[in-house]
């Protein structure tokens, strides 16, 4: 297994790991402060200050309220709420290439501490894969680059569709991908 | 490029490895023999076997791969983590890669008893027809596709190799079985475990299969089928028992597949899904049978007392409140008591017919009874026709009252445009175009507008008491449509399969990479994914589209605002759902 870094001063966040066999192109879930002042920006956090907040106000509440079945049954609902979205974070994507059997795209949550707890994966065999390419949309306000699987007789698949990386990553990823999967080297003229 | 190696996670031993090399090399076992004239024996002996022919046709020829050997120092339970090393020993086809000189990598996969009804699959095959309509790649993409010179124009492996690969793959333990038992053995095997398949199936199966049997039933469904289905638009019940009746025909044309176990994954589960819709259906009506015979004269009672007042008296007592200055709301009394004594005389016509049935309710509910026997759907479909025949008053008043109010509204809208500035509706241009009128045009015109004005709210209240009653009726309409469509079309067993287990109806597959437990390299597992609820339940997705489309209410109030006719979701629209995806398989 070499792991590498194609991007390590404006994206330490994208990596490059050779397994026997395939390749995996990693982005976690953390950034570099856009100032440049080198400040990592944690997407996915073990603890925030919003944290402490829920058993104080819940001890704030247990005295006054009526606990009845409805209300412990809410208190339950929310708590088991605010555990699932802390427990789901997106600790890292990859898109991970089978030459010549296929993609993976993967998606892994969990909490930072611990292994992941949830992981998506979703294989498109080459015989299904029609093309892999750089598109953009709309998000919210922004229009954001994303990576995009066209496969045959259905409309497509989004790869690393949390994270949404910016275009210097998507780029290293695209190319990946078109040598090691379609054979076609962009770095020359006929590419 | 390093060479792939689908290899059996469940085989650890030395030998000589077999398989097939393309579309990629997939190993199906390991033959133990003293050498490779020996090994290659023993698949010749196999190509002969009876059960080979079909595993050819969908996988292609095995052969001896080459000879693999685990590591003499490695524990037994560690084999399953390290990769076998696998030498080149010239095989017979001549077209073997040479594992010797060209880097090789090792990918598990598991391999399934035929019997245990697991299986690799990937996600086309398991779409139905509706799911991949639903599903497909809009038009605009498809020329966008084509006309995009950018693209990478993917040569495209023939669909056919990655289901070879999943063919293969699902295929590797049954040729493990045949090379093991040499043919003759695994034969009576196969039999045996076959009819510990189920034996509830094998029974109904074989009895099915009696040929005479079986072309005397054919026959009868299909001139049952061809009946109802000309008469489908008259009766609900009779639309039930067409599409009853034709889901036993695809069971009874499916059943030999079955039995012979040549059928895809989708057949298989459509077919088992059809016989535990049916069973479940009957077991519900013969409850429901129950019930009704338990409690027949209770029913009677309520059924007599219940219709007369909620259909007949309480609409009379309505249409009497409306002429009396409902809520002092002054009405056209001349028009307003030629409206109620109009209705009031027809609710009275229908109170004398249904006095003529009352005498036959037990009659009535001893022809449910028989009917639930066939499935509660047949029940609901009963309630359907019952509800229709029992609110014809109702329907009949609704469209009398809804017809003269759209064309009094229409009145009101064209003579407004004359009121208004002089202008009138263009046919030709289907527009609102300004008009010359003569002064007595103008002067009649306004009159009838004063006219139609003054009367029209009297026609409006009581088409709005008609089309609240008409829209109630369709709520329950289409209650039971739903409800009989869900039950015709339930994935029971698809639902129960994927919770029993998940391995036998498989969606996808996915790279599953992990860590070996004594290794500090990766091993990558096959893993197969169940159908996932959106494809399972792809058909309530268009069926539910469907109804919404239908009773939406913004559509309804539409309807009730111009005076259009409300009518219930045509049949064909709904029934058919999934027995289209059936016919086109």
């Amino acid at each position: 297994m070499r792991q590498t870094r194609p991007l390590p001063d404006t994206h330490p966040e994208f990596s490059f790991i050779e397994w026997p066999g395939f390749c995996e192109y990693r982005v976690e879930n953390w950034r570099l402060a856009r100032d440049g002042s080198g400040r990592i920006i944690r997407g996915a956090v073990t603890w925030t200050w919003a944290d402490p907040i829920v058993p104080v106000i819940l001890s704030l509440l247990w005295p006054r309220v009526r606990w009845g079945l409805l209300t412990g049954t809410l208190a339950v609902v929310l708590i088991a709420v605010f555990v699932w979205f802390r427990c789901s974070q997106v600790l890292h994507e990859s898109v991970l290439l089978f030459p010549p059997h296929g993609i993976q795209f993967e998606c892994h949550r969990g909490f930072p501490l611990f292994s992941p707890f949830f992981v998506s994966r979703n294989f498109i065999h080459m015989s299904t894969l029609e093309d892999f390419v750089i598109h953009e949309g709309l998000r919210r306000w922004d229009v954001r680059y994303f990576l995009a699987a066209f496969k045959r007789s259905v409309t497509g698949e989004l790869s690393i569709k949390n994270l949404l990386p910016h275009f210097a990553v998507l780029l290293e990823v695209y190319q990946g991908a078109q040598r090691t999967m379609f054979r076609r080297d962009l770095d020359t003229p006929e590419g | 490029m390093d060479t792939t190696i689908f290899w059996p996670s469940d085989v650890s031993y030395d030998g000589f490895c077999y398989g097939w090399i393309l579309p990629a090399v997939c190993v199906a076992g390991v033959l133990v023999a003293d050498s490779i004239a020996q090994a290659n024996s023993v698949l010749d002996h196999v190509y002969l076997s009876k059960h080979y022919l079909s595993l050819e046709n969908l996988c292609g020829r095995p052969a001896i791969l080459g000879r693999c050997t685990f590591r003499q120092s490695m524990d037994v339970r560690d084999r399953d983590c390290f990769p076998p090393d696998i030498e080149d020993c010239g095989g017979s086809l001549g077209r073997l890669p040479n594992f010797n000189s060209r880097p090789y990598h090792v990918i598990y996969y598991r391999r399934h008893e035929a019997t245990s009804m697991r299986f690799y699959s990937m996600d086309d095959p398991w779409l139905t027809t509706i799911g991949r309509r639903t599903l497909a790649r809009p038009p605009f993409h498809e020329s966008f596709m084509e006309h995009d010179f950018t693209g990478t124009r993917n040569v495209p492996l023939t669909p056919g190799k990655s289901i070879t690969l999943i063919n293969q793959w699902n295929s590797a333990k049954q040729l493990h079985h045949l090379v093991e038992t040499s043919g003759m053995k695994f034969h009576l095997n196969s039999t045996s475990q076959s009819s510990r398949i189920s034996s509830i199936g094998s029974l109904l199966l074989t009895f099915m299969q009696s040929s005479q049997c079986l072309q005397r039933i054919s026959g009868v469904l299909h001139s049952i089928a061809v009946l109802s289905m000309r008469l489908g638009f008259v009766s609900t019940a009779v639309q039930q028992l067409d599409v009853r009746t034709r889901n036993f025909i695809r069971i009874l044309a499916a059943s030999h597949n079955i039995r012979s176990q040549r059928v895809s994954p989708s057949q298989y589960i459509e077919f088992y899904n059809g016989v535990w819709i049916i069973l479940n259906d009957i077991i519900i009506g013969v409850a429901f049978r129950r019930f009704l015979r338990d409690n027949r004269v209770l029913l009677a009672e309520m059924i007599v007392r219940g219709l007369e007042v909620v259909t007949v008296g309480w609409i009379q007592n309505t249409l009497v409140w409306l002429d009396s200055w409902p809520a002092g709301l002054k009405l056209n009394t001349e028009l307003s008591r030629f409206y109620a004594y109009s209705f009031i005389g027809m609710m009275g016509l229908w109170k004398r017919l249904f006095g003529l049935w009352l005498p036959m309710i037990p009659v009535t509910i001893g022809v449910v009874e028989i009917a639930s026997c066939f499935g509660v759907t047949m029940v609901l479909s009963l309630l359907s026709d019952f509800l229709c025949l029992l609110t014809v008053h109702i329907h009949l008043c609704y469209v009398v009252s809804s017809t003269i109010y759209h064309h009094v509204l229409r009145l009101v809208g064209s003579l407004w445009n004359l009121f208004r500035a002089g202008k009138r509706y263009n046919v030709l241009r289907n527009r609102t175009d300004s008009w010359d009128y003569d002064v007595d045009q103008l002067l009649l015109g306004t009159i009838l507008f004063t006219l139609v004005a003054h009367l029209f709210p009297t026609i409006m209240v009581y088409y709005a008491l008609f089309a609240l009653l008409r829209l109630s009726i369709i709520i329950l309409h289409a209650s039971l449509e739903t409800i009989l469509a869900f039950m015709n079309h339930f994935p029971l067993f698809a639902l129960m399969l994927r919770a029993k287990d998940s391995q036998r109806s498989p969606g996808r597959i996915s790279m599953l990479n992990m860590l070996g437990e004594n290794t500090d390299g990766r091993v990558v597992m096959v893993e197969s994914h169940p159908l996932p609820f959106s494809v399972i339940f792809v058909q309530y997705v268009e069926l539910w589209y469907r109804l919404a489309e239908h009773y939406h209410p913004s559509r309804l109030a539409r309807y009730i605002f111009i005076g259009q006719l409300i009518t219930v979701i045509p049949r064909d629209s709904i029934h058919y759902l999934s027995n289209k995806s059936l016919d086109n398989a």
